[in-house]
């Protein structure tokens, strides 16, 4: 794992993968998309609008999978002090905010034709929001600060303070009565629902994983070089300082401040 | 259009909730893409400018510091403008 750490390597091996990435991506939506619009059945109770699930199941994990890779990446940041670590958390966030609007607005849309509602403050629900809120909160921190690095802790604190959140979601629909059914993948005893709609639900679930590795890299990368950049250009201004105190005559009464956040990453 | 595709289109009648599912969970993930490469590209056409920019800058001064040789950027700087495209290593 720490072979990948180094950003250099990193890069190079997100290049290496990314047209890889984004094929199969493409090649995993058009199959899910066409099992779950055209092949597979309606279902007995629910009719068409099981077809909701196909998306709303999907950006689900995939908002709970991003948050667990963003409190995973924020612990490694905050012990081992990991240069890809805080660039990783700082790419997933607005991701995994995405995945879970869509699970929100879909189970919305879902919800009012079978429950009768589109919203209702049950366990499952208000946990699926507040993970909404500390996405938006995780993404405004790591803005919050004039110094990158302090934004950077205190977001990924509240990230780690947040997991507790997880298990709270995964879980809410055992311990309270909610409106939102229990599992029916990821429960004891196997799937209880019928191949012709686990099929089109897996690829569309492979769909949005790959999709979401994509964009991650294409972000991180974006990041990386960005940081590149940044410590280019501030030891060019480094370098003017230098130059125009020594046709100015003028000696330097101070050493150079020392590198500033670009230098670091 | 004919009566089975607006058939299927309906959906059963769900379509009000099964079309702007659909739309809203394509409208992130397409914004997210493009979103996502135009940082790519922003970043990349920013880096490559600013190492091309150092590569000019940095060839005087080192003559300079060589013994106050004449320089000559348009020549002398070529060599440094290949590297910016393989450190960005796109």
């Amino acid at each position: 794992m720490h072979r990948f750490a180094n950003p250099g390597r990193f890069l190079r091996l997100a290049d290496r993968l990314q047209p890889w990435l984004i094929t199969a991506t493409v090649l995993a939506f058009v199959a899910g998309l066409y099992l779950a619009l055209f092949h597979s059945p309606a279902d007995y109770q629910q009719g068409e609008t099981v077809r909701i699930m196909y998306i709303h199941v999907p950006a689900a994990w995939l908002a709970m999978f991003a948050y667990c890779l963003i409190a995973v990446a924020s612990a490694c940041a905050l012990i081992w002090r990991h240069p890809l670590a805080d660039v990783a958390a700082e790419a997933a966030s607005p991701l995994g905010a995405g995945f879970t609007l869509i699970a929100l607005v879909s189970g919305s849309l879902w919800g009012r034709p079978m429950w009768g509602t589109y919203w209702v403050w049950d366990a499952r629900l208000t946990s699926f929001l507040l993970l909404f809120f500390l996405y938006l909160g995780h993404m405004a921190l790591m803005q919050a600060f004039e110094d990158r690095q302090r934004g950077q802790r205190a977001a990924a604190i509240l990230a780690l303070v947040g997991a507790v959140n997880v298990p709270v979601i995964k879980f809410s629909v055992d311990w309270w009565n909610t409106l939102h059914q229990p599992a029916s993948i990821m429960r004891m005893g196997g799937p209880s629902i019928d191949p012709s709609m686990l099929h089109p639900l897996f690829l569309m679930a492979i769909a949005f994983q790959l999709f979401f590795f994509s964009a991650l890299f294409a972000r991180m990368k974006a990041e990386l070089l960005a940081a590149r950049a940044r410590t280019l250009l501030f030891n060019r201004l480094r370098a003017q300082a230098a130059a125009n105190r020594v046709a100015t005559g003028k000696t330097p009464n101070r050493a150079p401040a020392a590198a500033g956040e670009g230098a670091q990453s | 259009m004919n009566q089975a595709l607006q058939d299927y289109l309906a959906m059963g009648g769900y379509a009000p909730f099964i079309w702007p599912a659909y739309g809203v969970a394509a409208l992130v993930l397409i914004a997210f893409a493009i979103d996502s490469w135009r940082r790519v590209h922003q970043a990349t056409t920013a880096l490559r400018r600013l190492e091309a920019e150092a590569a000019l800058l940095a060839r005087p001064a080192g003559n300079k510091a060589a013994g106050n040789k004449p320089a000559g950027p348009a020549v002398s700087g070529q060599p440094d403008r290949q590297k910016p495209d393989q450190q960005v290593g796109s």
